[in-house]
């Protein structure tokens, strides 16, 4: 048959073990984002003195705004969930009773966040920041917190 | 040589059937009618309450706060990207928000407002960011 026809079959049986294969094999990426990016508190804004207005002009409208007892609560945040999945299976139920599968997937949500506290008055009183996004995926996703106990309260 | 030609051809033919991806793209709008372009008639200290349910219609949600209210407009534009590549699927989707927020004293009055719009800055894509 010739060198180059034997190559030709081989990569015919591969292709079609694939795709006889495609439905029992199957690795997923998605990702979702929610919102636009949260920047980092600007040297602008000082707690004690900041307004609320200063703060919109700023940075728009808020994701969320919450009435705490006495204080108002800003919130500006963006979600970002990554989910990787591999499923395997083959399904022998019609003629062997069962079938062999198996799954694993692992999901992280990152969050962007920047909360302001203001006084009834409007003006800021404190505010907090955190990057999440910017957290390193399988680092994140396989950290171990358990083990660490919380502050004690003064 | 005819054998081998069609061999290849075969192979050829197979992949390009085999390797065709499937994409599918969509869009989904969370709609809410008001216009943004009004806000520059907003005056703090004067424009009240009732002139900007005329103005922009019922806010989708209304937070009661320490020393008044606060009015909030709220629409979404989600945008998704599926694509199917027989053993490997990618699927991606961005979701971006149009926002303002109007805060009203205990008399009603408008006393600041915020406005975020971001729902056109929507994209499609695959999930490698």
């Amino acid at each position: 048959m010739g060198f180059p026809l034997n190559k030709a079959f081989i990569g015919l049986w591969i292709l079609l073990w694939i795709f006889a294969t495609s439905g029992c094999l199957s690795y997923r990426v998605l990702r979702e984002v929610e919102g636009s990016p949260v920047a980092a508190p600007s040297e602008t804004l000082r707690i004690g003195s900041t307004t609320m207005q200063e703060v919109l002009t700023l940075y728009g409208a808020p994701s969320r705004i919450v009435a705490l007892e006495g204080r108002d609560l800003f919130m500006y945040t963006q979600s970002v969930y990554v989910q990787n999945s591999i499923a395997f299976g083959i399904p022998l139920t019609d003629f062997a009773g069962s079938s062999v599968s198996f799954s694993g997937y692992t999901n992280l949500t990152r969050y962007d966040l920047l909360a302001m506290v203001f006084t009834p008055e409007g003006i800021l009183e404190d505010m907090v920041f955190e990057k999440g996004s910017g957290l390193p995926y399988l680092e994140t996703l396989f950290k171990d917190d358990s083990g660490k106990k919380a502050a004690p309260v003064p | 040589m005819k054998k081998r030609m069609a061999a290849f051809l075969g192979v050829i033919g197979l992949w390009a059937a085999v390797g065709v991806g499937c994409t599918v793209i969509g869009k989904t709008k969370e709609y809410q009618p008001f216009d943004p372009s009004k806000f520059h008639s907003l005056t703090p200290g004067k424009t009240r309450a009732a002139d900007v349910t005329q103005l922009f219609g019922a806010p989708t949600e209304v937070v009661k706060l320490t020393n008044g209210n606060a009015y909030i407009y709220r629409r979404a534009v989600t945008k998704g990207t599926a694509l199917w590549l027989v053993l490997l699927t990618l699927g991606n989707f961005d979701t971006q928000y149009d926002q303002m927020a109007l805060f009203f004293d205990s008399e009603n009055v408008l006393s600041h407002y915020g406005v975020s719009l971001n729902a056109e800055q929507t994209a499609y894509g695959l999930p490698f960011k």
